[in-house]
């Protein structure tokens, strides 16, 4: 068994009218653990508007991230829990920590959310800091394993480089494995989630989880383009202007 | 030759957008007479036209109106697609006090109705317009605002017209009350629209820091 994967960020056409990049950044992709198990990881960040580096941030969270996993997984030792998550955020943060002050800048500056799923054969790990949104199938059909998180108001939320950010940090496991995983980003949530009972809209996802599931695999290298043209629709930008990400994996037994 | 793919999502989530409300507090009294309203409803059209061009702006802005000559809730709130601006006339004194108070009980309502309807929305605005003192009491509306400022409650800017007092203003506002430059409402109101538009665009983490009132205010 392994997981099919695609994933892709482009800015919002807010962004592309001021000339701002875009600020997400994402990472999908499937290795093998040191027993031979293959494991799936999703990253997602998306860089605060209101820092300067927020871009940077999210970066150096998806990069930093992916290496922290790298050498992880070498120890056989390894497991999905919520250690593993407080490691790994705690990770990312001192990371963001060193480049802010390198730069003579505050790890404010590189403010970004924070988004990851682990699974492996034998369990799931989900973790989120701030808005956009994580939604699953371990067995039980999609579900949304965390409340999208945001403030009173509707441009406020949390950051990994916030003092609280691991107190904020929500974890779930799940001893099963994921059928179905998709990260996106908050330019993509009011898209993909039926926002006022927190739950994932299914016919949303149903094309996605289809075509993926029934790629071949001389057709794998089109993935990203066919990700990157949806993300780019009318349909999508008549519905937001912010910066998207969309990470999707389905199981193949 | 392979076969194409495409991810052919042609259904979204239909969430309701998110709500930047504004609530107009505005001076209606007799010395507002003549020229003041006048170039005031001539400034509130403005505001409507200048809102109405902006797509998002009307899905996501709600305005709302008090006016006080006696105190009257002229428009509760209502989304920017649906606001047309009243015709108000100038009548009795400047019951300020009142009219703070109530504006700031009709913003907490409106966030108790987003909140119970699962609607997402910004930090309400609430702008006083006037040109005189208030002739009522006023120091438990001036606490008020204070206390809605600190809690970030919402944020609530005071605007002098010539004759306003204005030492009572910023007794009452946190932020440093602004002279209205002359009878320059419609400057005024082009320049709330277009605030109104930026934070109505802003994304999460984005503390939309207000244009410079320049073009309508004198320090």
């Amino acid at each position: 068994m392994t997981w099919k994967t695609v994933a892709a960020s482009v800015a919002g056409t807010s962004h592309t009218v001021t000339n701002t990049p875009c600020q997400d950044s994402c990472l999908a992709q499937v290795d093998l653990t040191a027993n031979g198990l293959p494991i799936l990881s999703i990253f997602v960040a998306d860089g605060a508007g209101s820092a300067s580096n927020g871009r940077d941030g999210a970066e150096i969270a998806v990069q930093v991230s992916a290496q922290f996993l790298a050498d992880q997984i070498k120890s056989k030792e390894f497991a999905l829990n919520d250690e593993l998550a407080v490691e790994l955020v705690s990770h990312v943060r001192e990371q963001i920590y060193a480049v802010a002050e390198e730069q003579g800048l505050l790890a404010r500056d590189f403010a970004c959310t924070y988004l990851a799923v682990l699974a492996t054969s034998f369990g799931t790990l989900v973790m989120q800091i701030g808005d956009g949104g994580i939604v699953i199938d371990v067995g039980a059909g999609l579900e949304v394993p965390v409340v999208p998180m945001s403030g009173e108001y509707a441009n406020m939320t949390h950051f990994v480089t916030d003092e609280d950010a691991i107190s904020v940090l929500i974890t779930q496991c799940y001893p099963c494995k994921a059928k179905k995983v998709s990260v996106f980003s908050d330019g993509i949530q009011r898209l993909a989630l039926n926002m006022a009972d927190n739950t994932a809209f299914e016919p949303f996802f149903a094309p996605f989880f289809r075509v993926l599931a029934e790629t071949k695999p001389e057709q794998e290298d089109q993935l990203h383009g066919a990700l990157l043209t949806f993300l780019n629709s009318s349909p999508v930008n008549e519905r937001t202007d912010d910066d998207k990400t969309l990470a999707l994996a389905v199981l193949v037994e | 030759m392979t076969e194409q793919i495409s991810f052919g999502t042609t259904e979204f989530a239909d969430n309701p957008e998110p709500r930047c409300p504004c609530l107009l507090l505005l001076d209606v009294s007799g010395s507002m007479g003549g020229q003041p309203i006048a170039q005031l409803n001539a400034g509130l059209a403005t505001f409507q036209n200048e809102l109405a061009s902006d797509q998002l702006a009307m899905k996501r802005v709600e305005v709302g109106i008090v006016t006080f000559g006696p105190v009257r809730t002229e428009l509760p709130f209502q989304s920017a697609s649906a606001f047309y601006p009243p015709n108000l006339s100038a009548q009795g004194d400047t019951p300020m006090g009142e009219a703070i108070r109530q504006g700031l009980e009709m913003v907490r309502q409106r966030k108790d109705e987003y909140r119970t309807n699962g609607i997402s929305y910004y930090r309400p605005w609430i702008f006083l317009i006037t040109d005189g003192a208030p002739t009522d009491g006023w120091h438990s509306a001036a606490a008020a605002v204070r206390e809605g400022e600190a809690s970030k409650a919402f944020a609530f800017f005071a605007i002098g017209v010539k004759g306003a007092n204005m030492e009572i203003l910023k007794q009452i506002s946190v932020r440093e009350p602004l002279i209205l430059d002359g009878l320059r409402f419609n400057s005024l109101f082009s320049w709330l629209s277009s605030s109104l538009r930026s934070v109505s665009r802003s994304t999460p983490g984005t503390e939309v820091p207000l244009q410079s009132p320049s073009g309508w205010a004198s320090v």
